[in-house]
C-alpha cells in the first residue's frame, strides 16, 4: 500500500484529526479519523486537499473505498470540508465507490448521505454504504 | 449485577455558568461536550452520550459566537433521566439573534422534508462560502431533537430535548 497524501488538524500540540489517502493496488483509499471541532477545518487542511487535487487526476485506480467508521465526531463547519475531499475522489473515478460508516452513529446515517449528495442518481448509482457496529 | 436496562435509567443532572463570556477561549464547548459524552456514557448508550456531545456542541458554539455582551453570563445545562436527554444554553443575544433563532426552528419544524431544509442549506451556505448556520438545523434533523427557544431582557434560552425512547 503506497501512501500518497496525508492531512491532519493539530489542536494544543496534538493531532485532533487525520486524513489518509493511500493506494493498495487498483484501489484508491480514503480514511477519516478523530474529530473535526475547529472553526475553520478547510484552513487547516488547505496544503492537503491542494496535493489531493494535484495527485489524483494523474491516478489510475479502478474502486475506491471511503473509510468513516474511526471519525468520531464531525461538527457543522466540517462538513464543507468532508464534501471537499469526497468530491475530489467522485470526480476521479467512475467507477463504484464504497463508503464503510457506524451504524449507530446519527451524523453517518443521516447527514453523510446528504454531503456525498446520494440524491443524485448518477452519485447514488455509484456508492455502496457498509455499515458497521462501533469498535 | 446492575443490568444495561438500569444504568439507562441513571438521573443525571449537572450544570456551569460562566461570567464573563468574554473569557471563553479556545475551544471551550469540546471540553465541555466530551466530558458530557463520557460522562453520560458511563450510564447510557453510545448512542445517547453521542447525542449529548453533538447538542451541547451546537448550542454552546452558537452561545459563544453569538453572544451580545461579553461582560454576560453563559448558561448550560443538562437533565437525563430514564425518559428524555435535555440540553439548554443560555446567553445574551441581539434581536436579531433571538429571531434567526426562532424562524429557523419554526422553518425546519414545519417543514415537510426536514431532511430536503438540511441539503439545501448545507449547498447553499457552502455556495456562498458562508461558515455556520446549520447547528439548529442539524440538530433537528440528523439528531431528531425537539428545540425550543423563549427569550426575556435579552437573554435567548434553546432548550433541547429528545425522548430516550426513541434512542433504545
Amino acid at each position: 500500500m503506497k501512501i500518497l497524501a496525508f492531512g491532519d488538524i493539530i489542536v494544543h500540540g496534538k493531532s485532533a484529526f487525520t486524513s489518509v489517502c493511500s493506494l493498495d493496488g487498483t484501489r484508491l483509499k480514503v480514511t477519516f479519523a478523530g474529530s473535526i471541532r475547529v472553526d475553520s477545518p478547510s484552513r487547516h487542511l488547505a496544503a492537503y486537499l491542494a496535493e489531493l487535487g494535484e495527485i489524483l487526476p494523474g491516478l489510475t485506480f479502478e474502486s475506491a473505498v471511503i473509510d468513516f467508521r474511526e471519525l468520531s465526531f464531525c461538527n457543522s463547519n466540517g462538513f464543507y470540508v468532508v464534501m471537499d475531499i469526497t468530491e475530489l475522489v467522485m470526480k476521479q473515478n467512475g467507477s463504484s465507490i464504497e463508503i464503510q460508516r457506524l451504524a449507530d452513529d446519527d451524523w453517518h446515517q443521516e447527514t453523510l448521505p446528504i454531503l456525498l449528495n446520494v440524491e443524485d442518481p448518477t452519485v447514488h448509482a455509484r456508492i455502496t454504504f457498509v455499515d458497521h457496529e462501533s469498535l | 449485577m446492575i443490568t444495561d436496562q438500569e444504568l439507562a435509567t441513571t438521573a443525571i443532572t449537572m450544570s456551569y455558568e460562566l461570567e464573563p463570556a468574554g473569557h471563553i477561549v479556545g475551544d471551550l464547548n469540546g471540553l465541555v461536550a466530551e466530558f458530557c459524552e463520557r460522562f453520560v456514557g458511563a450510564f447510557y448508550p453510545r448512542t445517547v452520550s453521542r447525542k449529548a456531545n453533538v447538542v451541547i456542541t451546537e448550542l454552546f458554539t452558537n452561545a459563544v459566537n453569538h453572544n451580545a455582551d461579553p461582560a454576560s453570563r453563559i448558561s448550560f445545562g443538562l437533565s437525563l433521566d430514564g425518559d428524555e436527554l435535555s440540553v439548554s444554553v443560555s446567553n445574551a443575544a441581539s434581536e436579531e439573534s433571538i429571531q434567526l433563532v426562532r424562524t429557523t426552528i419554526d422553518r425546519v419544524a414545519a417543514a415537510d422534508d426536514p431532511r430536503g431544509v438540511l441539503a439545501r442549506t448545507i449547498r447553499d451556505r457552502r455556495d456562498e462560502g458562508q461558515p455556520g448556520g446549520l447547528g439548529l438545523i442539524r440538530l433537528m434533523v440528523e439528531n431528531r431533537f425537539r428545540l425550543h427557544a423563549s427569550a426575556k431582557e435579552n437573554v435567548l434560552t434553546v432548550q433541547a430535548s429528545f425522548p430516550l425512547g426513541g434512542a433504545k
